[in-house]
C-alpha cells in the first residue's frame, strides 16, 4: 500500500516522501514452535565443555554450609543450553524471516542508515 | 467497630545488604531512619534471617514499610554479577567493553546454568523459562566483559 505526503525539509525543500507499508506474511508455521515432522533432523552437534564432568563449579556456593555444585556430563545438559552461545544458531535467527531478532536487527540497521543520512545532510 | 483511618500508603525499600553484616550508618541507618524504622530491629531479623548464608555475601532486600512504622521484608538471591565474577575468579568486571577491548574473564554454560537454577528460586523469575534467565545471566555476562564458552 503506498502513501504519499509532501512536507518540507529542514533545509526548506519540499519533498515528497512515499511510505511504503511492510506486509509481513505470517504463515501457518509461524505458530507452530516444534520443528515440522517431515524436516530433516538436525546434525547432532558435538559439544565438548571446558568444565569436565564431575569437577566443582567455583563460587556458586553461597551458603555456610553448601558446596559448589558439580558439573554434570556434557549430556546431562538441556539441548538448548549449548544454542545460547553458539553463533550459527544465533546467525540462523537473525536470518530467519519469521523470527523477532530478523526484524529487531533489520530494525537497527535501517535506524543506522537514516541516521547516517541524516547526519550528514546538517 | 470504631472508624478505620485511610489506610497510608506503604513505601518500598530496596536495598542490597552484606548477609549477616548489617546496621553501618552509611547505607541502611539513614535509609531506614527516614522512614521511622529502627535500624536495629531491622538489623537483628536480617541476620538472624541470613545465618545460614556466608557472611557478606551481597543479598538484595526489598523492605514494605507501612504508615505505622511496622516493616516487612523480602530476601532474594545475591546479583548475578556477583556470582559471575566469582566464578570467573575476577574482583571486578570490564572497565569497558566490546570489539577492541579483551576479555577480563572467562565463564562456562554449565556454570551459567547453575546461576540460572539458583536465580530461578527469585519471586520476579515465576514466569520465566530456565532457558530465558540463562540467556539474561550471558547477557549480563557480555556485560562485564566476561566470555561465555561452551
Amino acid at each position: 500500500m503506498l502513501k504519499s505526503f509532501t512536507t518540507t525539509t529542514v533545509s526548506g525543500v519540499r519533498t515528497t516522501l512515499v511510505q511504503q507499508t511492510r506486509w509481513i506474511q505470517v504463515s501457518a508455521r509461524a505458530f507452530n514452535v516444534k520443528e515440522d515432522a517431515g524436516a530433516a533432523p538436525k546434525a547432532k552437534r558435538t559439544v565438548v565443555s571446558s568444565v569436565p564432568e564431575g569437577s566443582a563449579l567455583k563460587g556458586l556456593n553461597y551458603m555456610k554450609d553448601g558446596k559448589d555444585p558439580l558439573a554434570l556430563a556434557d549430556s546431562a545438559y538441556p539441548e538448548w543450553l549449548w544454542d545460547i552461545v553458539d553463533p550459527e544458531v544465533r546467525a540462523a535467527r537473525v536470518a530467519d524471516p519469521l523470527d523477532k531478532k530478523h526484524h529487531k536487527e533489520a530494525r537497527r540497521q535501517r535506524i543506522k542508515a537514516e541516521n547516517f543520512i541524516r547526519d550528514k545532510k546538517t | 467497630m470504631s472508624k478505620k483511618a485511610p489506610a497510608a500508603a506503604a513505601s518500598l525499600l530496596r536495598l542490597v545488604v552484606p548477609a549477616g553484616k548489617a546496621t553501618p550508618s552509611p547505607p541502611i541507618g539513614p535509609a531506614l531512619g527516614q522512614r521511622g524504622v529502627k535500624s536495629m530491629d531491622f538489623c537483628k531479623q536480617f541476620n538472624d534471617r541470613t545465618k545460614n548464608v556466608e557472611p557478606g555475601t551481597p543479598l538484595p532486600v526489598i523492605i514494605t514499610v507501612k504508615g505505622d512504622r511496622t516493616f516487612t521484608f523480602v530476601t532474594k538471591s545475591p546479583p548475578t554479577s556477583f556470582f559471575l565474577k566469582r566464578a570467573a575468579g575476577i574482583e571486578k568486571g570490564a572497565t569497558s567493553i566490546g570489539k577492541e577491548h579483551p576479555f577480563v574473564g572467562k565463564v562456562s554454560l554449565k556454570q551459567v546454568y547453575e546461576i540460572a537454577k539458583i536465580k530461578q528460586s527469585d519471586d520476579g523469575m515465576g514466569h520465566l523459562s530456565l532457558k530465558g534467565i540463562c540467556s539474561g545471566v550471558v547477557g549480563s555476562a557480555r556485560s562485564m566483559g566476561i566470555e561465555v564458552v561452551p
